[in-house]
Formats: C-alpha cells, structure tokens, sequence
C-alpha cells in the first residue's frame, strides 16, 4: 500500500511537472464567453453580487453553478489573471488522477480477487457452483501467490481467504470455466494495472485541451463527482454484504444521487453518472460479488432499480424528448442536421480513438470547425467503416462482458459517457475535452494485462514506464504549446489550415503582436474557403485599418458574409460596436458610418436572424447607436424602441437609457424608460438556472433599483442640460 | 590433437578473437583512405551532420538525423553516428572508417553467435517435428533411409554417451582426424549397435557447429566483397542496419530454441517474447540506418520454414502408442541424445546440458516410456489423433510481422514502380531491371565465393543491361541458373537444410535491391547479408554437420586456402582504398567501360593539379575525355572539362558543352547530371568559371525538357534562375515545381516562400510557412519562419490581388 502511494504521488509529481509549462497560457475561445460574468454585475465580494453571479449561468438548464463557485477560487472579478485558473485547473486533474487510481484499485479487487470470505460462505451454496477440480487447484495456486505479492493491509483478506476456504469459491461467470478469470488475483498486478491505467490518464496529451482550457473545468468537475461516487458506492455495496442495511442504502443514495446531482451542477454531462455507474455494477460488480443472503440480495436489487436504473432511464427518457429540438435548433443554428451529426459522430469518436491509442505531441487544438460534416453514408467514405468500427467496439463491449470484463466495461464506459456530447443534441461537432470523462477506464484492461503474473512481468512492467515516460514528454511538449498563447495560435493556424476559427485566432495574434501585414495574409487567405463565416471579414477589417485603409471589397465581402451566416452574430456585433468607435474617431480610412450602415443593412437582410427576435433586437440596438453616432438622437431612440419591443428586457432598456443619457440624450433616455413601461413584459426567462437568476434579481429588488438610479441620473442631467440650455440663447 | 574440457570451452573464443583480429589487420591500411562517390552528398556536402563540439543542441540533432538525402525514412541513426564522427574528428575520414570496421566486426561476431543459435536448433531437427512421412529420411543432412548406402564407422564411437565432441576433437579450420571417418555424416540406424551409440545421433554436433559457425563468421568477415560495407563509409547505412538485424536474428532463433526446450510454461513464454521482441526490435532499429532490415522477417521465416516448420514443444507421449504405426526404432533413436556440455560460447550451454535430454542414455532399443527419462523435456508428438505440431503463435507472428507488411509494402512499392516517372532518373526500364538482375545476382554469387580484384569495384555502371531474353544471353542463362538454385533449395530442403538455408538467405537477402525498385543495378554491398547465405551454403556443403568428416585433410585445405584467399584479397583491396588517387586510378585502368570510375580518376588527378599545367592535368584530361566518350556517362566530365578549360579565363568549351548538352536531352537525368549542372552553377557563381551563361542556361533547358520533373533539377534551376540570371519569377516557377515535386523538403520551401515574400505575394508566403511549421520537428525550422515572418511584415506593401 505503502509502495502504490508512494508510486502514485510520483506520477501526479510528473503530472505536475509535465503541465507546469502549459500555466502560462492565454485565456482561450470560450473563456471569454464564460469568465466575464465574474465582472458582469460587480465585483463579487458580496452575497448579493455572489447570488447574481452563480445564477448567472446560460449554458444547460443548469447554468453550471458549481463550476462557476469553483472560478471565485481564481479570481473576483473581470478582466483577470489567467494562471491562478490554469493552476486549480491541473490540482484538479491531479485529485482525478488520484481519484481514478483509487477506484481503478478497487475495481481490481473486485475483478480478480476472489470475494471475502463471510460472502464466500454465503447460506445459498448456489451462488459459488462447485469449481472443476482443475481450476480449484489452479486457483489454489494463484492465491498462493497473491498471498506472497501481497504486501499490504489487503493482503490480510486474501490469506484469511485461503486459509478458511481451501478451493476458494471465486465466482465465474456463468457456463465459463476458469477461462472467465482473465487474470490471475494478485495485489501486484492490481496495483500495477490501478497506477498504469491512471496514470496513462493523467500524463495522456490529450486531455490537454481539458486541463488547461480553463472553461473545461466544467468538464473536469463531473469527471471528479463521478469518481467520487464510485468510490462511495462500492464501499455502500460493501457494506450491504456485510449487512449493514440502513448505511448501506444511505451511502448509495449520497453516491448514487448526490454525486449525480453535484456532477450535473457541474456540466449536464454529469447526468450520465447514473448509466456509468449502472454499467459498472451490471458489467463487474454484480457478477464478481454477488450479495451473500436472500435479504441482502433483494435490497440490493431494489437500490440498483431504484438508485441506478430509474435515473438512467430518466435521462435516457430525457435525451430522448429533447430530439424533435434538436432536430429544429440544428437547422437553425448549425450548418448541419441532426441526421448528418449521426453520421459524423462515429468518424469523431474513431479520430478521438485515435488520438488516445496513438498520442501525438500537437494535435487541432480547439478549433475543429473544419471537420468535415458527413453528408451521406459514402460522403466522405470513412463515414461507413467508422460508424461499422464504432459499433463492432459497442457489439464486443456486449459481447465480451463475461469473458473480458474490463474490456467491456472500459469500452461501454466510453462510450456511454460520450451519449450526451457525441450524440445528437446539436453541440458543435468535435472536442477533444469531450474525452476527459470517458477516456478513464479505457487505459486500465491494458493495465491489467501489463500487472498480469507471469512471464516477464518485469518487462511488462518496464514497458508500461516507457510507454509513461513517452506520454509525459508528449504532454510537455503540448503543454509547452498551450503555456506560449502566440506560438501556439501560429501552431494550430499551420495545423487546421481550413478552419476559420484557427486563421482567424492566428491572425488577432499577429494584430496584438504588432504584424498586421500577416494577420491580413492570413485572413485573406481563409475568407474565401469560407464565405459564409463573419469572423475573417470583420478582423480583415481590422488588419486594414492598422495597414493604412480597409479596402472596398473588404467591406463587401463582410457585408456578403453577413447577410448569409448562421453564426456568429456576438462576434460581428462586438466588432460593430469597436468599429463604431473607431469610425468616431475617424481613425480608419474607409471605414465610415456610410461603410457601417452599410454592413447593418446587410445583417438586416440576413434570412436566418430574421426570424430571430434576439438578432432583430441586436440589430436595432446597433442602428441606434449609429444613429447616435451620427447625430440623429430621434432615429436613435426610435431604433431603440423598436430593439426593445422586439423582446422586451430590463437589461436592454437600462442600457439603452443608459447610452443615450451619456451621448447627451438624457431626455430621450427618459422617454425610453417610459416606453418600457408600457411593454408587455417580455417573455418569462427559459427553465432553469435562468428562472432562479430572475428570482435572485427580484428578491434583490436589482431592476427596481437599477431603474429608479439611473432614472435619477437622467433626471439630474437633463435638469443641468435644460439649464445649460436655457443659459445659452 | 586431444583437447581437454577446459580447451574446448575457450578454444572458439580465441579463434574468433583470431578471427576478429585478424580482420582488423586485413582492414587496417584501409583506414587511411578518402571520401568516394555517395559520401559526398550524405557526409560531405551535408552540413547538417557537421556539428561542431560547441554547438551541439537538439535542433542540430534532429536537423542532422533527418538530413540523409537517400530516404524518406532519412535513416536517422546513421546520420546521427556520421555526425558523432564529424564532431569527433572533423572532416577527416578515418575515424568514419575506423567506425565502420568496428561495426563489421561486430557484425561478425552477431554472426557467430547466430549461427551457432540456428545450428543449435538443427540439433532439435527430429522426424516428428516434420510433418513428412518419417520414413523419407527427413532427417537433415544425415539421415538416410534405412536402405541408402550407409558407410559404417569402422571406429567406436569417438566419445561416450554424454559427451558428444570427441575427445580428439579439433577444432577451427584445421579439419578433424581423418581416417575413418563416415563417408556421410549419416546417422546410422541405431538400433544395430550398442545403446551407447543409439544416443549420439544428433542431427548437428556441438563440435561441428561451432566449427561451421566459426568458419562461416571469419570467412564473412574477411570476404572481399564485404570490404564496400567497411571502407565506404556511407555504406555504414547498410553494415549499422545489419548489426540489428543479426542481433534480432540470433535473438528469435534463441526464443525459439527456449520455446522448443522449455521445460514450463514460463520458460515457453520468455523463449516466445525474445523471439518476438527480436523480430519487431531487430527490424524497428535496423530500420533507422537502412530499409532493407524489413528483410529480417524474411530471413527469420526462411530459418522457420527450413528448420523448425513452426514446430512447438509438444508433451511427451508414451512409447507404445509412438511406436504404433510409425515408430521404427530409427526415428526413436534419433532423437535420443543427451548433450554433455557444450563447447558453445553461446553462454547456454548449461541449458543445451541439462535442459533437454531427451532420452536418458543407453537405452537405445529398448527404450523406456517417457516417464522413466526427464519427461518434461521430451519432444515429441501430441498423443492421440492431434498430430498439429505447428505453433500458431509463430504462425501470427509472422502474419503480424512479415505477411500484411509484405502486401501493404508490395502494394505500395508497385505503385511507385509502376509509375514512370520514378524511372526518370534511370537509363532502364521496370523490365529491363527485373532481365537485368538474375545476371547481376549470379555476378554476386562470382563475387562472393570466387572474388578476383580486378573484378570487384565500386562502380560497376559499365553493366550491360538486359533488353531481352536473349540480349544478352546470359540473361537466360543466369535466370536458368537462378531457377535451379532456388529448386536445389527446395529439393534438399530435408536432407541437406543449411544449404537450402543459405540459398534463401542469399534470394531472400536481394529481394528488395534486386526486384522492382527503381535502384541502380550493382552495388556490391548489396550483398553484405546475402553474403552470409552462399558461405553458409557453402561451408555447410564443405564441412556437413558431423564433426568427423571425410577427406578432412583435403577439406580443411579447401577452407584454409579459402580464409587465406579472402583476407589477402581484402587486404590488397583495403591497401588499393588507403589512398584515393591510387583506388580512382586502379579503377579506372581496371574498369575502362565504367563512366564513373574513369570519371573519378579525372577528377582526383584534376584536383591533385590544382588547374596547373602539368602532368597531373595531361593525366586528368585524359581520363576525362575517355569517360565523356564512354557510352550513357554521365554529364560529369563534360563539366569537369568546361571548368579546366573556362578555369579564371573564358576558353575553348564549345563541344564539351554541345557534349553535355546532347547527353541531357537524350539520357535519363541522373543525380550525377543534377550535380554536374549544380557544379558549374556555383563555379560560375563564385567567379571561379568564365563560361558563356547562356550555355548553362541551354544545359539546364535541355535536362528540362527530359519528361517528368525532377525535384532536385528544379530546384537547382531556380537557383540559376534566381542567382546568376535575376529572374526571381522564372526562379518561382521552378521553385514551386520543385516544392510539389518534393513536399517533405523544407529547404525548398524556405526558398520559394522567400521569393514569394520578395514578390509580395503575402497569401502565399504564408501558406509555405504554415506548411513549413507542420513540419518544425522540435523547432529546427524555427529561425527560418521567424525571417520569412520578418520578410513579410516588412515588405513592400502587398499586391492587393488576393481574397
């Protein structure tokens, strides 16, 4: 026990030392979607503030709440310093390490070493059928030789084992002989699969992108509950076989229900836990120890039924209802369908496979957005032998579930935990974080086989330290990439030449870094592979005005762009917004309100946003502060009216007031204010985190207050305007 | 001579040591030699194995293991140990050469010890083994059926049971005692003796084996045609690889005799994993200094499908039910042997002792049920009906290892060999080759047992090609020949197995260099493992397997005068290679037909003369004319010519260059071509030539004309294009032909993206440096992107023509 600590604080050190390079990395991509809301509303360095930022969540029905507890640890408020988050990112992934070790030790136990001996000599002689004499004397052997290995407070079990029952009642699977038994029962290789199966999982390159992509924490802390609660549930079932009923169901119920629970306040991936868990339970637990009396039994079924089985087929039921959404937001909002996703997923998972069984030292990174969508059963060819591949791995995680059962379970474990995201809710097509969870038994049966007794276990062993040492470096290597923002936009720019979102990523780099003439290169470049994305026009823009003057048909081509996208809109109204200041301040030639009408107008014949009350909204936001812009204070507060009766929103109509007191308009601000007060209250915020972030607001009286501040503000400054007005003539 | 015990376990060890050192001294005036032919552009011109003490940081490194021009694998372990020597010594050669001589040497102790492990497991060779009737005489080159004539040794057995090498036993080349020896190292049925005799039936003796490994090693070594392999040190490609594979050879012929003689499961187990790690580390480091150790599963199946027919240690059966049907006491007796120790110094001899005594001794007719010996030991058939004898495992294996390998690598060999432009380079076609080839390899096998110094060479371009059956007729000849070869292998396959062996070891060992890809004809240390084929074969034929050999005296006379020839050819060649002026012109007076010898010649002599008047330049004049006029030379002395005469003064070069020029438009563009032009390119560059550049320029469109690009023509008209003409346009046309002629190649992309830069054209500036960063192992290209970035950021402003 001593020796396995003392191995597994090695690897997480490794672990440590190997990410440590990577800390000094940027905030990435969705960073920037999620952190703001530490800043959004204040500071949070007060409950009220607290409330409203853990609340504030949009993602899931949940808004992730844990996850975003987990980010005050970091910091309190935005813009902030990125390393404190990378640095709980990897002690998190260390605790999962552990974590995993721990329960990859105790499913070892479970699998190979033969059942304590109180439930060996269970009242039922049915449950342990008699052993062919062959395999007694095989067996026989075998604890022998675990009593040698075994080296520990463990050890005690298996010797008492042998002593007590001389042909050890080892439960086989049904109509299997010895054959069943995969592996020999020996603490060693237990020990040795437990630290080669984590520890390939903590130093594995791919897990990169989870760990020091700072918004997946959301993916990490489910990973960790779900652990957790494999933990608490084989110890609960231990218990039970023991007798010990009432603390028994309470640990399965804190396991089984809680862990769920907080896993799905982490990331909605967490609701699979219950499907995990039944696999583990159905797949080894189950059949290796089975409960010892009729009582025992029958509670433990009704716990399975009741803690495992109804919540499975709950989310099971829920993924299911949520496909005719999926199959109508899909539309909308992706390039693709649901049909098609079904067909990409199994070319995603079999590349996920890849990476994971052939580790490289640079991979895409997190700009996947040029994976190439199957269009049909041939289209591209490998649609058909992947989608084959990926359900042979599920038929044989079935099918090898007696013979093989850490095969099987690592398998059906990859692949159910993969249900949520690789399936056909309408997620973006691939992530390499998508594999954190599900990647964590994948390593352990090679483990288990390295660990097995016998021949040149020594060897065996050596090689699993080689095949370590060659993940770690690999992982330094990426590591180094992820701790070198610059180095590492130019890196995946070179890797995912058609993804737009790469080049254009690449191409900001080069603008922060003072090389406008690449970044416009570069982005010139992308933006006819992609006609329909927004993000290289708008930054070509960009790059042009830092070059001297934006080109005519720069601005055409964005205007093009948007008037077709789907996606994309935050990132063209965040642009719109910068633009208008600069074209303000005139600091760009060729970019003009003229130039800026012109591209609204665009986005205001762009058929997809039509429909969209939340774009229109936009859309009529930003006219009115062109109109501001340009001096035309009534078209301004005219557009705004009609942005906010598109869907009507406290937030919204604060911020218009807002902007037009500060432009000087602190009348019309008012005016605005009134005209919200006699909207229809816009639509009741969606189920979920959203609601209760409503309530918060209401039971902190925010709107109320906001609305009466700064209508005191518009008040005193239209007050002071009307003097100064009066002063004048 | 009687040797004692103690004689007999280091006696081997000192006559390798002999061996070993008597090979150094054969090579040694070698050493002293210089660069030839392929060291230029693998050593010499490659400045990225030139590391320099100081400066030795990874990047160099990695830039250096992937420097080798000869292969997309770059042979990277090779370039690193080139480098290793560089740093060590500079540019001079002789630590590369000493290098190389070592490496030889270990290779010819690899040898040894892989012979002695194969030998060892003919002595596994029994009939039930062999899934033939028993009663064909399957038993090797012994046996005989029971009527073949079978010469009685008319003295006792040499030695008691337990102790299979004879007291008077000697041994090295000398040959045994020569009278009565058995006329064949038949085994003689058994049963008609004593039980003493019944028990020294093996199918190889300990004494015999180690001589013939022996014998075969030192021969090996010192064999002149093995002296490529050494003295020319870019060949350490192919003597480094073999190193591995000799290793991994030894290691799965020892897994395997751990297999066949285990005596547990575990032993089984350990004896299969050697044999797998063998074969897949064997291969997988051979691979890092040369491709042709794919060929080490080849070699490993032939010893597989010779010797051992995957044949797995079986579980004894009884006596009775092996002697139903089939059991003759013959067969019985044959396997019966106890090994006493053995003179091996493979280190394993405790286990050949002790470890598979296979029937307890004197017990010869009667022999006793497997449970009175050391059953556990026993080979023997599976009881019962179940007469599968194969091991699946080595079956997989060799699926895994060679079967899908092969077809994988044949289909993408075909592909290349089946396009023409591969051929571009070559004066013969994908036909031609395949006609061409049988007469090359029996040339080989000439070479290799018959080697006369005026034969073997460096170059051997003056080669005839085959264009028909008949045309020249030895191609039939040699392929009739051939054809025979390969049937006598199968045909004594049973009765005489080492020299079947030895004939596929030599096929199997040409099988990549001597079939459909598109290398150049001859290279004589093509034959550096194949080698080892014919002296087995030979050595196997010479000296059998028995330790007792008829006419010994003659025999040894034939393998002493054999050693003997060998090392003082070898010496007199290494002696030719210790200076290069005296090697290039002893090749060019012996081989006046070789276009690159005779080249050679011209060009040392020119250097020697430094340009000045004098009986050196008259010397190199006259080799250069001879090899310019030889027919399909190369482009080289053309150029040598025009720079003595165009040499810091315009001169008479007109029909040197219509010469060259001819020869550009209307043979195959060869490397040398490619050189010759890049030779008059820089000269004309430094100022050194005073030509008329439009020459050049008609010399460079006449070997652009030739159909299918050439990457390395491309490139280096660019750089004419580019250098000497300014005209960066033309220079980017040939540029990116060179770039999709070459992907893999970065330097051609550096210098088309700096053009591109140059040119404005940002967008696709950028496109090379992203595909430049795709392949920045560890950051070698790092200081070139970041200037090509530099170019573009400050150049002029772009032309607005993209998007």
């Amino acid at each position: 026990m001593l020796a396995f600590a003392a191995v597994l604080v090695a690897l997480l050190a490794i672990t440590w030392a190997v990410y440590h390079p990577g800390l000094s990395g940027d905030f990435l991509f969705d960073d920037f979607a999620n952190l703001p809301a530490l800043g959004a509303t204040g500071p949070v360095d007060n409950w009220a503030t607290f409330w409203r930022y853990i609340t504030s969540g949009a993602a899931d029905p949940t808004g992730r709440p844990l996850t975003l507890l987990t980010f005050l640890i970091d910091a309190h408020n935005w813009p902030a310093h990125p390393y404190p988050f990378k640095v709980t990112n990897v002690i998190l992934h260390l605790i999962n390490g552990a974590l995993l070790a721990w329960v990859l030790w105790r499913l070892g136990r479970v699998l190979l070493l033969p059942p304590p001996p109180s439930a060996g000599r269970g009242i039922e002689g049915d449950a342990f059928p008699p052993l062919p004499p062959g395999t007694a004397a095989i067996h026989g052997q075998e604890l022998r030789g675990a009593r040698r290995a075994g080296e520990g407070p463990e050890a005690r079990d298996t010797a008492d084992c042998a002593s007590v029952v001389p042909s050890p009642p080892a439960p086989l699977p049904k109509g299997e002989g010895s054959k069943g038994r995969f592996f020999a029962p020996d603490q060693r290789g237990i020990a040795i699969a437990a630290l080669s199966g984590a520890g390939v999982w903590l130093l594995h390159p791919l897990l990169v992108s989870s760990t020091l992509y700072i918004v997946q924490r959301e993916a990490m802390l489910p990973a960790t509950f779900v652990l957790i609660g494999m933990i608490g549930w084989m110890a609960s079932r231990k218990a039970l076989a023991r007798g010990h009923v009432k603390r028994a169901l309470a640990g399965m119920a804190l396991s089984a229900w809680l862990c769920t629970g907080l896993a799905v306040l982490s990331k909605a991936n967490g609701a699979l836990f219950p499907i995990l868990l039944l696999l583990t339970e159905w797949i080894v637990l189950a059949p290796q120890r089975r409960m010892p009396t009729v009582d025992t039994r029958q509670w433990h079924r009704r716990a399975v039924t009741v803690y495992l089985i109804i919540p499975s087929a709950l989310v099971i039921a829920y993924l299911l209802y949520l496909i005719p959404a999926a199959i109508q937001n899909a539309a909308a909002v992706r390039g693709w369908t649901v049909g098609q996703r079904l067909l990409t997923e199994p070319r995603v998972i079999t590349d996920y496979l890849r990476l994971l069984f052939i580790p490289h030292a640079h991979s895409s990174g997190l700009f996947n957005d040029a994976f190439p969508v199957s269009t049909g059963w041939l289209h591209p060819a490998a649609t058909i032998p992947c989608m084959v591949l990926i359900i042979a791995l599920i038929v044989a995680g079935f099918a090898l579930r007696k013979k093989y059962p850490a095969i099987a379970l690592a398998l059906l474990f990859y692949f159910a935990a993969q249900l949520m995201e690789s399936g056909w809710l309408p997620l973006e097509l691939y992530f390499e974080h998508r594999n954190y969870l599900p990647a964590m038994l994948l390593f352990w049966p090679i483990g288990l086989a390295l660990g097995k007794p016998g021949a040149l276990r020594f060897l065996r062993v050596a090689a699993a330290v080689v095949v370590l040492a060659v993940l770690a470096v690999l992982t330094l290597q990426r590591a180094r990439l992820w701790g070198d923002g610059f180095r590492q936009a130019q890196v995946w720019a070179a890797i995912n030449p058609d993804s737009a979102r790469a080049q254009t990523n690449a191409a900001l780099y080069d603008l922060s870094h003072n090389r406008p003439r690449l970044a416009a290169a570069r982005l010139r470049l992308s933006i006819p592979k992609h006609p329909d994305d927004i993000q290289g026009p708008v930054n070509l823009i960009g790059a042009e005005c830092r070059l001297g003057a934006v080109r005519p048909q720069t601005l055409t081509t964005a205007e093009d762009a948007l008037t077709r996208t789907r996606v994309g809109a935050e990132v063209a109204f965040k642009w719109f917004d910068e633009a208008l200041g600069s074209a303000s301040r005139h600091t760009c030639s060729g970019l003009d309100f003229a130039a800026l009408q012109g591209t609204l107008d665009a986005a205001q014949r762009n058929p997809h946003w039509r429909e969209q009350s939340g774009r229109q909204q936009d859309l009529d936001h930003l006219q009115g502060q062109l109109d501001l812009a340009e001096g035309k204070p009534d078209a301004a507060l005219q557009s705004f009216d009609r942005a906010l009766a598109a869907r009507p929103n406290h937030g919204v109509a604060l911020e218009q007031a807002a902007y037009l007191g500060s432009h000087g308009y602190p009348k019309r601000g008012l005016a605005h204010l009134d005209f919200f007060a006699t909207l229809q209250p816009g639509p009741s915020p969606g189920f979920g985190m959203p609601q209760i972030h409503a309530w918060v607001l209401h039971k902190e009286g925010w709107w109320p207050n906001e609305t009466a501040y700064l209508r005191k503000t518009l008040k005193a400054d239209a007050a002071a305007k009307s003097t100064s007005d009066g002063s004048r003539p | 001579m009687r040797l004692n015990q103690s004689t007999r376990k280091w006696l081997p060890w000192l006559l390798l040591a002999v061996a070993v050192i008597a090979t150094a001294a054969v090579y040694w005036s070698g050493l002293t030699g210089g660069w030839v032919f392929d060291d230029y552009p693998n050593i010499v011109d490659n400045a990225a194995i030139h590391i320099k003490p100081g400066h030795s940081t990874l990047v160099a490194w990695v830039d250096a293991a992937l420097s080798s021009p000869a292969s997309f694998l770059h042979r990277p372990l090779a370039s690193i140990t080139f480098a290793l020597n560089w740093m060590a010594g500079g540019g001079n050669p002789w630590p590369f050469k000493l290098t190389n001589v070592i490496i030889h040497l270990i290779n010819g102790v690899l040898l040894f010890f892989m012979l002695r492990a194969l030998l060892r497991l003919m002595a596994l060779r029994a009939p039930w083994l062999l899934p033939s009737p028993l009663g064909r005489g399957v038993g090797g080159e012994g046996p005989a059926p029971r009527d073949a004539p079978t010469s009685r040794q008319s003295e006792p057995s040499p030695a008691p049971a337990g102790h299979p090498l004879p007291k008077g036993a000697r041994m090295g080349g000398g040959g045994p005692e020569t009278n009565a020896a058995p006329t064949h190292p038949h085994p003689d049925p058994p049963l008609e003796g004593d039980g003493v005799r019944a028990t020294r039936f093996p199918y190889v003796d300990d004494a015999a084996a180690t001589r013939l490994a022996l014998i075969v090693a030192a021969a090996w070594m010192l064999l002149p045609i093995n002296l490529m392999a050494v003295l020319y040190v870019v060949q350490r490609m192919e003597s480094l690889c073999q190193v591995f594979v000799l290793a991994g050879l030894w290691a799965y012929l020892h897994g395997r005799w751990m297999m066949l003689t285990a005596g547990d499961e575990r032993r089984d187990r350990r004896g299969f994993a050697l044999a797998v790690s063998g074969i897949v580390l064997g291969t997988l480091l051979g691979l890092t200094s040369k491709e042709t150790a794919v060929l080490l599963p080849v070699f490993a199946l032939l010893a597989e499908w010779v010797l051992l027919r995957f044949a797995r240690k079986v579980e004894p059966l009884s006596l009775r039910e092996r002697g139903r049907g089939e059991g003759s006491d013959t067969q019985r007796a044959a396997i019966a042997r106890e090994s006493g120790p053995s003179p091996a110094p493979s280190g394993h001899h405790g286990a050949l002792g002790h470890g598979w005594r296979l029937y307890p001794e004197g017990e010869g007719k009667t022999m006793p049920a497997h449970s009175k010996g050391e059953g556990k030991d026993v080979l023997a058939l599976p009881e019962g009906e179940d007469k599968q004898t194969a091991d699946r495992r080595i079956w997989w294996l060799f699926v895994v290892t060679l079967f899908v390998p092969a077809v994988l690598g044949f289909a993408w060999l075909m592909r290349s060999a089946l396009r023409p432009a591969s051929w571009a380079g070559r004066d013969f076609t994908l036909t031609q080759r395949l006609l061409t080839e049988p007469r090359v390899l029996v040339d080989y096998l000439h070479w290799t047992l018959f080697p006369n110094p005026m034969v073997l060479s460096l170059y051997h371009d003056e080669i005839v090609k085959s264009t028909g059956i008949l045309t020249p007729w030895t191609t039939l000849g040699a392929m009739l020949l051939l054809a025979a070869l390969i049937a006598i292998a199968v045909w004594l396959r049973n009765r005489r197995p080492l020299v079947s062996l030895g004939i596929g070891w030599f096929f199997a060992g040409n099988l990549l260099t001597a079939t459909i890809v598109p290398l150049e004809l001859v290279y004589e240390q093509r034959m550096y493992f194949a080698s080892i084929g014919v002296l087995l074969a030979a050595g196997a034929l010479l000296l059998g397997r028995r330790w007792r050999i008829r006419l010994s005296l003659l025999r040894g006379l034939v393998v002493v005068v054999a050693l003997l020839a060998f090392g003082t050819i070898t010496h007199l060649r290494a002696d030719e290679w210790s200076n290069r002026l005296r090697l290039a012109v002893a090749e060019a007076n012996r081989h006046p037909e070789s276009g690159r010898a005779v080249y050679e010649a011209g060009r040392l002599l020119l250097i020697a003369s430094d340009y000045q008047p004098g009986k050196a330049l008259d010397g190199s004049w006259k080799y250069l004319r001879k090899a310019a006029a030889i027919q399909g030379s190369s482009a080289l002395p053309d150029q040598a010519m025009i720079m003595i005469a165009d040499h810091q003064r315009q001169g008479q070069d007109a029909t040197y260059w219509d010469s060259m020029v001819h020869k550009l438009r209307t043979q195959p563009t060869r490397q040398e071509d490619i050189s010759a032009l890049i030779s008059l390119t820089n000269c004309y560059g430094a100022n050194i030539c005073e030509f008329e550049v439009a020459q050049l320029n008609r010399a460079y469109r006449a070997a652009l004309s030739r159909p299918h690009p050439i990457a390395r023509l491309d490139g280096a008209y660019a750089d004419f294009q580019r250098d000497i003409m300014h005209n960066s346009w033309v220079a980017e046309t040939y540029l990116a032909r060179a770039v999709a002629g070459d992907p893999g190649e970065p330097a051609y992309r550096v210098d088309l993206a700096a053009l591109y830069a140059r040119h404005g054209e940002t967008g696709k500036t950028l496109e090379q440096i992203d595909a430049l960063r795709r392949m920045n192992f560890a950051g070698r290209l790092n200081g070139k992107i970041a200037a090509l970035e530099q170019m573009v950021e400050q150049g002029k402003t772009a032309a607005p023509s993209a998007n």
